[in-house]
């Protein structure tokens, strides 16, 4: 038999270590060219992203993705930015307020909007080199027809005595303080004077009983009746209340409603080209019908059709606010402070 | 050979964990010292912000003054029951004492505080019983409010206490209060001045563990605080995650730590300077 | 003695004391009669009911039935804080987080004493029991002999009526044990209290109490003076439990008023003194004393009126210094056992031979014969 020294041994180790060192080296470099990482949100989302875009490009494009989780878009900004040069996704679902926040720390790559052949067919706000919209969402009241003694048209109904304590509103600045610049710009400011907006809260105040940090405990406080109405809400969770039971309605209150645009973005050191392949293929007619019926939202593309139930809960001839997200991004931080300081406690 | 290398396999997996667990620690304690956009050292500017913030500074004292009320109401809750289930509980009740202890440790934490709003919530047991007697109209507030918090806190901290104090109760010894109780000490006499300063080492377990777990408890004031209820959890979570402020989060963060070691260190430092009296 | 502890002497009556633990009878119908100043040992094997008897006199253990008299107050249902007696726990249960001094002032700061008065006391106790450098040190840091004499101190320092010890030495060492028995008597004796002692230990019994009493299965069994105990155990209880004793079993052949004959097999008759509490006839047990017993060489000559005899073979000798174990066998196999003092210059015996051994016929105890004893 033959014996091996130690000192032999430990070469053959070292070799073969580094054999297979290489070999996953050029395996993953093979696959870099095909496989494109993209932070997203899970759940619903995943799934609507994956049977609506991901696996139709990867079936037309030959270039497969996958989804790495992110709880919320602000945390992957923070993530981001700890982990400044060592991110390895190419693209990142987010909200206007985060990108804007990303771009100027330097986190991303311009897009190539040039080689986007259906952005001529979305609106030409939501396409620039920083992001691109992917759908959007608009925000109204839900509330439960049972319980609330009359009809809620208009956001200044939110004011009225007759709802003490039957209310829920975001935490602090959640939802991008949207809701926070709504207020304002319903109260005579806007987004860089909020300060009508925070005057108009306090006439609510008496009416909110709790301050929701997500989409799902909203829903959940909503269905189980701890409140009665929800002071903005994203028209996908009326979908979900919905399907509890069909006290729920939802409102689209005058004199507008927010919409709030999801975006994509290029993160620094990504697959460029793959990447903005992916997202011409995203902002096209079929995939935008089919992800913004699978998710309750509406379609980034001009072309493509609302589905009937979106067009029952949010009619055609709602007006529609875009809110300057990127202006209210810096801000978001001194918003959060004097909500919860002002206003929850 | 291999069998003195044995205890160093048994023992490496536990220091790695801790090494790792440290590091990490140190990473957020480092990202302390960051200006906000995460772009450059900025001294003690996070430390700063939170101590001149009067807002910041609202999740501390109320994160304090909440930790402490709940381990006060766990420990007023929680002696009577270690004693009972020591000193005259039988044995089958005992177990069954024990049993629901056990429960409250094995089920999920979330589900138990899920649990509290299904008891608790506007049409929650409580209030529908209320109702239902004609206590009241309207339903009580007992959730999504200070007070929501506060039972959500005592019900997480009280098998803490109970199971602290309970070691303390099991060694008193039965003469001394029969040697009390025959110097003609009547019996809450006798429980102010033999039961509860020998329950003293305890009673400190107890309170230190009660009280660090409330300090930094996060999921109770975010299902049951309705958004009122400021905790520095809720603060370290809401900057570093919903508003991408890490560096801020992890100032609240470090700062929780120094507040969490003083704790023990005092407690710790009480215990002994108790205790050393009167141990060989 | 110190002017400021001064003791009231009182009795204690114990009449028909019951106590029953989960169905099960602890003390059976126990009437006892303390004199004021006097010491009580309750002398048996463990389990016999002597601790809990004590117990129900100090009110941690309430008597299923029976009454608990002192100083000729009903203490029956009287709270053990409300009663005024002392106790000395087995292993002292002194206080672990106070000093000496706040150990021994706890039951007067009970009984709402005033701190002048207090501090009187408690150098009194404190000289008493040389515990004066002491004063400030914790339980734990002290010897058992000092922690003994703080529990002694602690139990008398209000003053009670009587002094109940639950095993007082059990916890000490055998040297320091011998050292603390005659101490203890002499300290009662001093103060002049009314105690009652529990213990296991015969010796101790004897040693430290004015009377004992030898308690079996919840019962008293016999009750008197060590002597009385030692030379007319009405039972071969006591006998066993006060020093070693040999027995015949026999049967009464012959009485008169003044001498019994008895039949032990053999063909051999012994010869016993008729008492009141001798039965007339039938079987009884014979027992003698090792130490009565004296070997003689077969020839010598022994007055038949006045002594027993029987030959017995020596089968061993143990030489222990202060006593010397002679072991014997008699022609039917009975076991002998024959103590000599070790001071004893008779002349040397042989192991394998065989003597006469012999003892006065007034140290020989009759009792019932009881069928059970092996």
């Amino acid at each position: 038999m033959r014996t091996v020294s130690r000192r032999q041994a430990l070469r053959l180790a070292a070799f073969s270590g580094a054999l297979g060192y290489l070999g996953q080296m050029g395996f993953s470099q093979a696959q870099a060219q095909k496989l494109l990482k993209i932070i997203a949100w899970g759940g619903t989302y995943g799934d609507a992203m994956r049977s609506s875009w991901m696996e139709p490009f990867a079936a037309a494009a030959g270039i497969r993705s996958e989804i790495q989780l992110q709880s919320s878009s602000m945390e992957t900004l923070a993530s981001l930015r700890a982990n400044r040069n060592r991110n390895d996704a190419d693209l990142w679902l987010s909200a206007i307020a985060p990108t804007s926040l990303a771009q100027s720390d330097g986190l991303l790559s311009p897009i190539p909007v040039d080689q986007l052949k259906n952005a001529s067919q979305l609106p030409a706000a939501v396409v620039n080199d920083t992001y691109v919209g992917i759908w959007s969402l608009p925000y109204g009241i839900i509330y439960n027809a049972k319980t609330v003694p009359f009809e809620i048209t208009k956001w200044e109904d939110l004011t009225d005595s007759r709802l003490k304590g039957m209310v829920t509103a975001p935490y602090g600045a959640n939802y991008n303080g949207m809701f926070i610049a709504l207020l304002a710009l319903l109260a005579g400011g806007d987004e860089t004077n909020v300060d009508p907006g925070f005057a108009l809260a306090k006439k609510m105040k008496p009416n909110f009983s709790i301050f929701t940090t997500s989409d799902s405990e909203q829903i959940r406080l909503l269905t189980s009746g701890e409140v009665d109405v929800v002071a903005f809400a994203p028209v996908a969770n009326y979908f979900a209340a919905r399907k509890a039971g069909s006290q729920f309605r939802f409102v689209c209150p005058k004199p507008f409603i927010p919409v709030s645009i999801s975006n994509v973005a290029i993160l620094k050191g990504a697959n460029v080209e793959a990447a903005t392949r992916f997202i011409d293929f995203a902002i096209s007619k079929e995939p935008q019908q089919k992800i913004a019926q699978m998710l309750g939202c509406l379609p980034i593309n001009t072309m493509s059709e609302v589905s009937p139930t979106m067009r029952e809960a949010v009619p055609a001839s709602t007006e529609f606010r875009f809110l300057q997200e990127g202006v209210m991004a810096s801000q978001l931080s001194g918003w959060n402070d004097r909500w919860q300081r002002e206003i929850q406690r | 050979m291999i069998a003195r290398l044995v205890p160093y396999f048994l023992v490496a997996p536990a220091l790695l964990l801790i090494a790792v667990l440290l590091t990490g620690l140190s990473s957020v304690l480092g990202w302390s010292f960051q200006s906000s956009a995460g772009d450059g050292a900025a001294g003690l500017v996070q430390y700063a912000n939170l101590a001149t913030n009067e807002s910041y500074r609202h999740f501390f004292t109320y994160s304090l003054w909440l930790a402490a009320i709940s381990t006060f109401v766990a420990l007023l809750l929680g002696f009577p029951v270690a004693y009972y289930m020591e000193i005259n509980a039988s044995p089958s009740q005992r177990k069954w004492i024990f049993a629901g202890l056990l429960a409250m440790f094995l089920s999920d934490y979330v589900l138990k505080m899920f649990g509290l709003i299904l008891i608790l919530g506007r049409s929650g047991l409580v209030n529908r019983l209320a109702m239902w007697l004609g206590v009241t109209d309207a339903p009580f507030k007992l959730m999504y409010n200070e007070f929501g918090v506060l039972v959500g806190l005592v019900s997480g901290i009280l098998p803490y206490m109970i199971l602290s104090l309970n070691g303390v109760i099991a060694r008193l010894d039965k003469r001394l209060h029969e040697a009390a109780s025959v110097l003609g000490a009547p019996p809450w006499r006798i429980f102010l001045l033999i039961t509860l300063p020998l329950c003293v080492p305890g009673i400190l377990a107890g309170t230190m563990l009660s009280f660090l777990l409330s300090l930094n408890s996060f999921v109770t004031p975010m299902l049951l605080g309705g958004g009122r209820v400021d905790m520095i959890a809720v603060l370290i979570f809401d900057q570093a995650i919903n508003l991408a402020n890490l560096p801020l989060g992890s100032a609240a963060a470090g700062v929780l730590f120094l507040i969490s070691g003083a704790v023990i260190l005092l407690l710790n430092g009480l215990g002994d300077r108790y205790q050393k009296r009167f141990q060989r | 003695m110190t002017p400021s502890l001064s003791f009231k002497k009182r009795g204690i009556t114990l009449s028909g004391l019951s106590v029953e633990l989960q169905g099960k009878r602890i003390l059976d119908d126990v009437d006892l009669e303390i004199f004021p100043g006097e010491i009580i040992a309750l002398l048996g094997p463990s389990g016999c009911g002597k601790t809990t008897m004590l117990r129900a006199i100090a009110g941690l253990q309430r008597p299923s039935a029976g009454e608990i008299v002192v100083g000729g107050q009903a203490m029956t249902d009287v709270a053990p804080y409300r009663r005024n007696v002392g106790m000395v726990f087995q292993s002292y249960a002194l206080f672990p987080h106070m000093t000496v001094a706040e150990n021994i002032v706890f039951g007067l700061k009970m009984h709402g004493v005033a701190p002048a008065e207090r501090a009187v006391v408690l150098d009194a106790a404190l000289t008493m029991l040389e515990l004066s450098a002491l004063r400030d040190a914790y339980p734990a840091r002290l010897s058992g002999g000092q922690q003994q004499r703080v529990a002694i101190a602690r139990s008398i320092a209000t003053q009670p009526s009587v002094l109940l010890l639950d095993e007082p030495l059990s916890a000490l060492d055998k040297k320091l044990k011998d050292d603390m028995r005659s101490e203890l008597r002499t300290l009662l004796k001093k103060v002049g209290m009314t105690a009652i002692i529990v213990t296991h230990d015969q010796e101790e019994a004897l040693a430290i109490a004015d009377r004992v009493a030898v308690m079996n299965e919840g019962r008293i069994v016999q009750i008197g003076t060590g002597g009385d105990l030692y030379h007319n155990p009405n039972c071969r209880f006591v006998a066993d439990f006060v020093g070693y004793m040999n027995y015949f079993e026999g049967s009464i052949r012959s009485g008169s008023d003044q001498r019994l004959e008895l039949d032990i097999g053999d063909a051999r008759l012994l010869k016993a003194r008729s008492s009141a509490e001798t039965p007339a006839t039938g079987h009884v047990t014979v027992a003698i004393r090792p130490e009565a017993i004296t070997p003689m060489p077969k020839s010598a000559p022994v007055d038949q009126d006045e002594f027993n005899i029987v030959p017995a073979c020596l089968i061993s000798e143990e030489f222990l210094g202060i006593v010397t174990y002679l072991r014997f066998q008699d022609g039917k196999g009975r076991d002998l056992l024959v103590i000599r003092s070790g001071q004893s210059r008779a002349s040397p015996l042989r192991v394998g031979e065989h003597y006469d051994l012999a003892w006065p016929i007034d140290v020989t105890t009759l009792m019932p014969a009881e069928p059970q004893a092996a």
